[in-house]
Formats: C-alpha cells, sequence, structure tokens
C-alpha cells in the first residue's frame, strides 16, 4: 500500500507527499495504529473465543481476566455463569442451560482451590454443589420419559454420578439433604417400566 | 494530518478489522451467535482479494501496512460473505458453484469500478436471497414443525435440505449492513493510486 509501490506515486512530481518505507517506519500515527491494531486483533479473538451472552458476562469475564487466581471474581464469574444457565433454562434451552451449568461448576471449583479462609472455602463448596446438583436435576428432566418409552439412562446415569460426587463432600445440611433427595428421584427414575412408582 | 499511505493502510486495517468483528455477530432473542467464516467463505475472499489488488481496487501490497491491510481486508471479506452467503443446503450450493464457475468473467474484466459495482451487485442480491427470499419460502412451504400429525416434521426436514436457516432479527441484519459499511470505507481508503500524472488516489480515476 505504500506509495512507493505502485506506478503513480514512483515519479518524481508525487515523491514529497508520499514518504518512503523508511519514514513510514517512523511515524508515530502508523506505530500507534499498528500497536492498536495488534490489541484490537487479540481482543477480538479473546470475544469470539468467551463469547459472551450479554455485557455483564463480558464484565465479569474481564473481572477473572485481570486477576484470573483471585477467589472474588471467580466466585462473581461463577454466580453470573448460573444466572446465564437460569435464563437458558427459562427460554427452553436446556442444551444452553447444561453448558452453563457445567462453566458455572468449573469457575466454582476454581474459586474453591483460591480460598483464603474457611469461610471462603465453605461459600465456593455450597455454589459448586447447588450448581452440580442444579444441572443433575435438569439432566434428570432431559433424560426421563413416560414409563411406557425408554429412559436416556446414559444422561441419567450420568446425573447420578454428579450428585454422588456432591455427597462425596463436606456440606450444609440442606444441601445435603437436597442431594440425598435428588439421588433418591434418579434412582428411581432409572427402574425399569411401571417400578419407577414404587417407593423403595 | 495527512494521510498518507501507510497511515490509510492501517486506517483501513482497523475498519477491516471491525467489519470482521461485527459480521460474524448475530444477536438472537436470549443471547449473541458468533460465527467464524469456513472454508466456502475463505476461499471465496482469497479469490475476491486476488481479484481486487489485480484489478487496482486495493492498491497493491508493500511493508507492513499495506500486507496488513490485504491480510485484515481478505479476513473481513470471508467474515462478510459469511453474513451474507446463503445457509448450508442445496441453495447454498447451487449460488456458490453459480459464483466460483462465473466469478472470473464477472470480476476480471473492465476496472477497479466496475469490479466494485459487481461486488455490490452480488451482495445485493446474495442479501436478497438470505433475508428475503429464504425466510417467506420458509414460513410457506409446508406446515410448521410439530404440527399436522408429524407431516409438519417431514416438512421440516425438506426445509432443512433447502437451506439450514435460523431466522435473523433486525439487529442482526443492522450489525451485518455497518460490518458491510465498514468493508466499503476501508476499501475507499486502500484505493489503488490511479497512474497517471500526480499518483492520484481517487476512486474516480
Amino acid at each position: 500500500m505504500d506509495g512507493s509501490a505502485s506506478p503513480g506515486s514512483t515519479q518524481p512530481a508525487a515523491a514529497p507527499t508520499a514518504p518512503g518505507p523508511t519514514a513510514d517506519r517512523r511515524d508515530p500515527w502508523v506505530l500507534g495504529g499498528l500497536a492498536l491494531l495488534g490489541v484490537m486483533t487479540v481482543f477480538a479473538i479473546l470475544l469470539y473465543r468467551a463469547s459472551p451472552q450479554s455485557a455483564r458476562e463480558v464484565g465479569s469475564a474481564a473481572l477473572v481476566a485481570v486477576a484470573p487466581d483471585a477467589f472474588t471474581p471467580r466466585i462473581s464469574r461463577a454466580r453470573e455463569r448460573i444466572s446465564a444457565a437460569q435464563r437458558a433454562r427459562a427460554a427452553g434451552d436446556t442444551a444452553g442451560a447444561l453448558a452453563r451449568y457445567a462453566e458455572a461448576e468449573e469457575e466454582a471449583l476454581t474459586a474453591r482451590q483460591h480460598t483464603a479462609d474457611t469461610t471462603q472455602a465453605r461459600t465456593a463448596t455450597e455454589l459448586w454443589a447447588s450448581t452440580v446438583l442444579d444441572r443433575a436435576e435438569l439432566m434428570l428432566g432431559a433424560g426421563a420419559r413416560p414409563w411406557y418409552q425408554a429412559d436416556n439412562n446414559q444422561v441419567l446415569a450420568e446425573a447420578l454420578a454428579s450428585v454422588k460426587r456432591v455427597q462425596g463432600v463436606p456440606l450444609a445440611p440442606p444441601t445435603r439433604a437436597r442431594a440425598q433427595a435428588l439421588a433418591a428421584r434418579i434412582e428411581r427414575q432409572m427402574r425399569a417400566g411401571p417400578l419407577e412408582w414404587i417407593p423403595r | 494530518m495527512t494521510w498518507t499511505p501507510a497511515r490509510r493502510s492501517v486506517a483501513a486495517s482497523l475498519l477491516f478489522l471491525a467489519a470482521a468483528v461485527l459480521a460474524g455477530v448475530t444477536p438472537l432473542e436470549h443471547g449473541v451467535e458468533y460465527h467464524v467464516f469456513g472454508i466456502v467463505e475463505g476461499l471465496f475472499a482469497l479469490l475476491l482479494g486476488y481479484l481486487l489488488v489485480l484489478r487496482g481496487a486495493w492498491a497493491a501490497p508493500a511493508g507492513v501496512t499495506g500486507w496488513a491491510a490485504v491480510v485484515y481486508g481478505t479476513v473481513a471479506t470471508a467474515q462478510v460473505l459469511e453474513f451474507l452467503f446463503p445457509p448450508p443446503g442445496l441453495v447454498q450450493w447451487v449460488v456458490v458453484a453459480g459464483m466460483a464457475i462465473t466469478a472470473w468473467s464477472v470480476f476480471s474484466g473492465g476496472t477497479p469500478r466496475r469490479l466494485v459495482a459487481s461486488l455490490a451487485s452480488l451482495a445485493v442480491i446474495l442479501a436478497l436471497v438470505r433475508y428475503s427470499v429464504i425466510p417467506v419460502l420458509w414460513t410457506r412451504i409446508g406446515p410448521a414443525q410439530g404440527t399436522a400429525f408429524g407431516l409438519g416434521d417431514v416438512a421440516e426436514s425438506a426445509r432443512r435440505i433447502f437451506a439450514d436457516w435460523q431466522p435473523v432479527g433486525p439487529a442482526g441484519e443492522l450489525i451485518g449492513f455497518v460490518a458491510v459499511c465498514l468493508w466499503a470505507l476501508a476499501t475507499r481508503l486502500v484505493w489503488a493510486p490511479a497512474p497517471g500524472p500526480a499518483g492520484s488516489a481517487s476512486p474516480d480515476a
């Protein structure tokens, strides 16, 4: 694009208005523009990679990017992902909601690894557990069929495994009771045919 | 501030980048979709980039800034094509195959102005197919999915063979329009100087 490369600008008359490549390299506008181009390119790649669904999500992702090891941004990000999952669930987008819950789980787990005291550890654990249980509940709804149709046992087994994982960590009594009830519901649903109606 | 060729190239690269980013963003009712061009759009953008440089609509690349403008321009072209091409299906195969076969004869002759005019006409036709023809036919060919005792599902399968279309709202079309405007503005900035006594950079040359 430099003027020196084109037939017209190589003529002597155009030389004063078209500086050579060396002058271009020293031009602060060009250098600044190239730096801005590099920054914006990285930003565009990160934007497409993260695929944020709302301005709020962009904010929480930026916070995590600024302080990737901090507890608070991770917890905020996890809560924001839970909100996104709930929105997707309300809109009937089960696959999207499951994906958002999985992201929230990951963020809560990371937050749990960066806790400074037991209060933070408990908060992160509870958030992680409730997210896993929400996801398992959604999977139960997605995998369960009427008694005359075969259930999607793979989804139900995965949901049960998630609940068992939650039951393996120390939790507050309400969360523990919720996990136990959900496990029982999933196990009952996995029974063959009308046997799912019979209580244990 | 004087607009030297290098400054024009850098400004054009920034505009091409903005066009590429915007062309792939589609706001939906619940969230946002981010589209990245595929192999079809990428190869077509390479062909168009080559023709634009060959015909002088984009100045021949020289130096880092010149090459940056061409690279970003090609990516932006691919993203704009992603926005304009019909969705995958029979319609896309027919349209793209027809364009690829006739591309050389349609775009290679004439002046840069003629090439850009041809591209503008092509953009109008592609937009017509994707954002007018397909949506209108979609709602009128057969019953809707999940209705008419299963016939709707059969009709939906047939529709998906023709075009795997997803509805795009007015906001999505507006963002795409802004992306196309940015692409045109960037192309205006890197318009090749016509071979003349003063090296004029006017598109009217």
